[in-house]
């Protein structure tokens, strides 16, 4: 399998799990945790569509969709209630200053490589200052 | 001008003065100066809810469709002003749809005055009855309950976390059976300390049960640490990253409530 869709399932699976667990805690009513949830499907979102732009066999393709397609399925079915707050402010959760669902995602972070293209990110974030503004920003370069 | 690897502090100094002056001052070519206040009309927008959840944009989503939505003026959003009868048929429309909740909620009354007294005193004894009181869960008070309750809030994630490595090339490895033993060790160190602590003995007896699964766990994960790295294998291609290391980590995350000094 291509390292790059590899890696980013073997994180997304630990991830989904983590937040799975805290989906039965008082994180289940947190925004910590909705906000998570989101990140983490758009997060699955993104590397659906880096598959369709990825030279990589059909059948493998196949497979891959597969396991991202159930990662959304869980993901989705992560218990989460109606109307979430901080439990923080709530005075629930007093790990403080940390974030269980959110330390949860930066799991992911555990993956650096393959390394990801970030000079093609801030190139468009350039593009985007210049078409607001109307004025030529240079492209930063990242090293 | 490009003053990029200019290693001459004189330059550099007459560069950033001319830059302040307000008569154009020549250098190396260039003429600089300070125009003051910007001559023409500012740029500014309203850009108050053009994009509802910021804090959820991520920055691969902001492309050429994104930004125009955004560019798009928000009295657009109406749509094009209606003409003549498509006007009166909107309103007709809007008319009907009161008149007909109008028509409900004089239903609602008739059927309220119509009511017998006594059905009606029944319902007013009905609601008057006490409820039962939802019990509110016991939040825990002092500095001890409060420091394994986080401690056992965050085991249960790195548990999962665990679980999900099983399955994974981190069962063969030897950073995950590392990460299992020092998790053991630590609660270990974390059910010593609550039988130190003055806790109520039924608090105590819960909190041990609690940490009784999650030791029965770790015991059914991987421990043998004599198997090879699954990236000098070759098999783990992360970076220098380990999910496992990474996942007992979580534990970290809780500073909230420091070891009590008893315990």
């Amino acid at each position: 399998m291509d390292p790059y869709f590899k890696n980013q399932l073997r994180g997304y699976n630990v991830v989904l799990a983590v937040l799975g667990a805290f989906s039965q805690d008082i994180c289940q009513n947190c925004i910590g945790l909705s906000g998570a949830k989101t990140k983490f499907i758009k997060g699955l979102k993104k590397l659906r569509m880096d598959l369709e732009k990825a030279s990589v066999p059909r059948m493998e393709k196949e497979s891959i969709l597969i396991s991202v397609e159930s990662f959304f399925k869980a993901a989705e079915g992560l218990k989460l209630a109606e109307e979430v707050n901080c439990q923080k402010t709530a005075g629930r959760c007093k790990i403080e200053p940390g974030c269980f669902p959110l330390g949860a995602l930066e799991l992911m972070n555990q993956i650096t490589e393959p390394t990801i293209p970030t000079e093609k990110e801030v190139r468009e974030m350039a593009k985007l200052i210049c078409v607001v503004c109307g004025t030529e920003e240079p492209v930063p370069v990242v090293h | 001008m490009d003053l990029t690897g200019e290693m001459n502090p004189e330059i550099i100094a007459k560069a950033v003065w001319s830059c302040y002056q307000e008569k154009p001052t020549p250098l190396q070519g260039f003429t600089l100066y300070d125009p003051g206040s910007f001559a023409e009309t500012g740029f500014s927008c309203c850009l108050t809810w053009r994009v509802k959840h910021p804090e959820e944009i991520e920055g691969w989503e902001i492309d050429e469709k994104f930004i125009r939505k955004i560019e798009e003026p928000l009295e657009k959003k109406g749509g094009e002003p209606m003409k003549g009868s498509e006007k009166i048929l909107s309103l007709t429309k809007r008319l009907l749809k009161v008149t007909e909740e109008l028509a409900e909620i004089a239903r609602l009354c008739i059927e309220g005055l119509e009511i017998p007294e006594e059905a009606l005193r029944e319902k007013r004894l009905e609601e008057e009855k006490p409820k039962p009181t939802i019990p509110i869960k016991e939040e825990p008070l002092t500095e001890e309950e409060l420091y394994f309750t986080n401690q056992l809030r965050g085991y249960k994630g790195v548990l999962a976390a665990f679980k999900a490595l099983d399955g994974d090339i981190c069962h063969d490895g030897c950073s995950f059976p590392a990460a299992v033993i020092s998790a053991q060790k630590r609660l270990k160190n974390l059910k010593a300390s609550l039988d130190k602590s003055s806790l109520p003995v039924k608090k105590k007896e819960k909190l041990r049960r609690e940490m009784d699964g999650f030791e029965g766990v770790l015991q059914g994960l991987p421990q043998d640490t004599s198997q090879p790295c699954q990236k000098t294998v070759g098999n783990c291609t992360i970076g220098s990253g380990c999910f496992a290391n990474a996942s007992l980590d979580l534990l970290k995350l809780i500073t909230g409530s420091a070891s009590p000094s008893n315990v």
